[in-house]
């Protein structure tokens, strides 16, 4: 052979390569390859050999739209074709709940997800942070365990408004890999978030604009308005929501007297004047929960100070549906307060999304 | 030769192998998504609709970051607002200011709220709240800004606005705020405001694409949305309201308060030729939240003291502009003093201060006083020509004096009835 590669002694020598770690034997027999390669065809010839019967077994290789014909011993060694199931159960926009099936495969089978945007003209892998990567790596094969079982696991650091298909295949050893399942989609929603006002003595969502008369403050009594501040949000943000206040003056001023009757945090009866909110309830159709925020959290005729600029008065750390938070207003004069009708102020309220 | 070869073949083979084994270890893949923050909030001061806005941007970085690329070399950051397609037209949509100095940034919370307040909001990070930090080394002003409309299937906003940063640190929440170039919250112009928020739908402000926030570590060619690696990413959203102010009205309604110590001020002793009477005086009191501030008027109803029976009388002295008048003995006279004792009830931080009118202000001592008139004569006021004005209670003392003559018929019912009347100046 000279300088020349004898090619079966290369073949010869790769097969028993890849096969040595793992090949059964005992006393009676010994199986010197699990491979049956493609099958053989009958008269098939090269420079080296030529095959005048039919060696090894053919593959099935039928299939349609709807199913695919497998035979052959790799064919029955391939791991279970999985299932997976992809939803978007609660108006996520950046993740999506995935539930593999495993087809009982055994336990220490690992699954492979396969995820695109665009029907798999491109692909992207499911990572074991559960995050999408572009790079197949051998940790996004993971065990059906490592894929949250039966619950499933979530998906994250997706595209808001974005269809997502996924499929999977699973392995078990060497060589027996299955073809893909079928392809489930699911949908990203946009970010969300709803707010409303209301101004009225029991809840509603009223029209602007936003008017909350106090009355008269009566020298040396704690006034609460009668109307209440009603404020209605909604959120698909991840972390939950943010609700800010603010004052224009940090207090009721009156123009005409040059007079501030000023918001600290503070019982008002123990004051001669004042002014300053509460948070008087909390509540939410599902989700959250919404949370009063100190200084406001507080009652009787203790108040929370209105501020000049923004601070929070309401929060939910979740997605939250229909919170509503009830605001109510409380002031105080002493019959040294500059009289005057003209007392206002105007406060500001804003939603922010914790997203 | 032949053993590189050999080692060649078997690197090849190798490689084959893999591939079989796994065989999607090949193909094309999409770009990869930039990891999030832990969270992101943008808050607007306001969202009231097509009104200039300023705003607080916030975010939280993860509590691990080593499996983010380039986390810590961060050098700019995008903001991107909603877009939106025609809500009522390309205009209705959220208005970025292209005007780079026009988005003027600050990391220092305003002063105003106290302790307590949460300005910028304490963030969750991996279960536990993280309080603010200024974010690092934001730009002063932007760098960049687009305000490009909505194209359809464009999954980013085109309205951005890029700032240069600092680099961040894990499980931190940093914050800033940003303003506009007219430097005054409210008094945006269209020449100097930074962001301008879209009108409202039928029911909020509907997004087809959410703002995002991004970082970017970027060497070279910086200067424009978008340009670098972008590190970490994270999209926000909002909702414009018609209207997001609750103006929030109250009366203080108008108080007097005035009260007379006694209603009956006698000479203590018997009037004398040889000596100057006066009475012990009642106090008149006035309380009032008048942002002006009181008056207190006299009037006599006799004008003198007189004496039914025996026809005498005692004349009140004349109208002395600006002066008052002091008696002498000997001299029939009688006339009224009026001395003022402010803040007495020492309560009230705007109070105006009292004071006799000059005809009234006489020195006690030398029997000093004004006229009793038979109208209302104007005795002693507390004003102020900036109001506030209120008075928290002052004492107004009204002493009245009398001297006599050989002439004056002996009685002892020389009498006189003074009232006396006030007002606010509300």
């Amino acid at each position: 052979m000279g300088g020349s590669v004898n090619w079966q002694t290369v073949m010869v020598w790769l097969s028993s390569l890849m096969l040595l770690a793992t090949l059964p034997a005992s006393t009676n027999y010994k199986l010197n390859s699990y491979g049956f390669g493609n099958g053989g065809t009958s008269n098939s010839a090269s420079t080296n050999y030529r095959v005048n019967g039919l060696a090894g077994e053919q593959a099935g290789s039928g299939s349609s739209t709807n199913y695919k014909v497998g035979a052959g011993e790799n064919y029955l060694k391939q791991a279970n074709v999985p299932i997976v199931a992809i939803s978007n159960p609660s108006n996520w926009y950046d993740k999506l709940q995935l539930v593999l099936d495993p087809q009982n495969n055994p336990s220490d089978a690992t699954f492979l997800v396969e995820i695109s945007t665009d029907g798999f003209t491109t692909t992207d892998y499911v990572q074991d942070d559960f995050t999408v990567g572009t790079t197949l790596v051998s940790t996004d094969y993971m065990t059906y365990s490592e894929l949250g079982g039966a619950t499933g696991v979530t998906l994250r650091g997706l595209t808001p408004s974005t269809v997502y298909s996924v499929k999977a295949a699973a392995l078990r050893g060497s060589f027996t890999e299955s073809q893909f399942g079928p392809v489930a989609t699911a949908s990203t929603v946009n970010t969300q978030l709803s707010f409303a006002i209301g101004v009225n003595p029991t809840y509603a969502i009223t029209s602007p604009p936003y008017q909350v008369s106090m009355g008269n403050l009566l020298a040396g009594s704690v006034v609460t308005a009668s109307n209440n501040i009603w404020l209605t949000l909604s959120t698909n943000a991840d972390n939950g929501v943010f609700i800010f206040g603010g004052g224009q003056y940090g207090g009721l001023n009156s123009a005409s007297t040059g007079h501030l009757i000023s918001s600290t945090s503070v019982d008002l009866s123990t004051q001669s004047e004042g002014f300053g909110e509460q948070d008087s309830s909390v509540t939410q159709t599902s989700g959250g929960p919404l949370y009063a925020v100190a200084p406001y959290n507080v009652s009787g005729t203790n108040v929370g100070e209105d501020f000049v600029d923004l601070d929070e008065v309401f929060g939910a750390n979740s997605p939250i549906t229909t919170g509503i938070g009830e605001i109510s207003l409380l002031a105080k004069s002493s019959t040294m307060t500059p009289a005057s009708s003209d007392y206002s102020e105007t406060l500001t309220e804003v939603a922010a999304g914790q997203f | 030769m032949q053993n590189n070869f050999k080692k060649l073949v078997l690197v090849t083979a190798l490689i084959a192998l893999v591939v079989a084994v796994f065989p999607r270890f090949s193909g094309t893949a999409l770009a990869s998504p930039v990891p999030q923050f832990a969270t992101v909030v943008v808050r607007l001061n306001m969202i009231t609709a097509s009104t200039y806005s300023g705003g607080t941007v916030c975010v939280a970085t993860p509590v691990s970051t080593g499996s983010i690329p380039n986390f810590g070399s961060e050098n700019y950051v995008d903001v991107g607002f909603p877009n939106e397609s025609g809500i009522a037209g390309g205009s209705s949509d959220f208005q970025v200011s292209t005007t780079t100095a026009n988005w003027i940034t600050t990391t220092t919370p305003p002063a105003s709220p106290g302790t307590g307040s949460q300005y910028w909001p304490k963030i969750n990070i991996g279960g536990s709240l993280v309080a603010p930090s200024a974010w690092p080394s934001i730009g002063a002003t932007a760098v960049a800004a687009t305000n490009g409309a909505y194209v359809s299937g464009n999954p980013r906003t085109l309205k951005v606005v890029r700032f240069a940063t600092g680099a961040m640190v894990a499980n931190k929440v940093y914050c800033f705020d940003f303003a506009d170039g007219s430097g005054t919250p409210g008094a945006e112009t269209s020449g100097t405001y930074s962001l301008e928020t879209s009108t409202v739908g039928t029911n909020g402000y509907q997004e087809n694409v959410p703002g995002y926030v991004e970082t970017y570590d970027c060497a070279s060619s910086c200067g424009a949305v978008g340009a670098g690696t972008a590190v970490e990413s994270s999209n926000w959203g909002t909702q414009i309201t018609a209207n997001n102010s609750i103006v929030v009205s109250a009366v203080v309604p108008p108080i007097f308060v005035m009260s007379l110590s006694a209603n009956v001020d006698s000479f203590p002793t018997n009037l004398d030729p040889n000596s100057v009477k006066s009475t012990t005086g009642v106090g008149v009191t006035v309380e009032t939240n008048a942002k002006g501030g009181w008056f207190l008027w006299v009037k006599s109803k006799n004008q003198a003291l007189t004496s039914a029976a025996s026809g005498g009388s005692i004349p009140s002295v004349g109208w002395n502009t600006d002066a008052p008048t002091d008696l002498v003995a000997g001299t029939p006279g009688y006339n009224l003093n009026a001395a003022t004792t402010s803040n007495v009830n020492g309560v009230g931080t705007t109070l105006c201060t009292a004071q006799p009118e000059a005809e009234y202000n006489g020195v006690l001592a030398s029997f000093g006083g004004g006229e009793l008139t038979p109208n209302w004569e104007l005795a002693a006021d507390c004003s102020t020509a900036t109001p506030p004005g209120t008075d928290a209670g002052t004492t107004v003392t009204l002493v009245e004096s009398a001297a006599i003559s050989f002439s004056i018929p002996a009685a002892s019912d020389y009498t006189d009835t003074i009232y006396v009347t006030g007002a606010g100046q509300f």
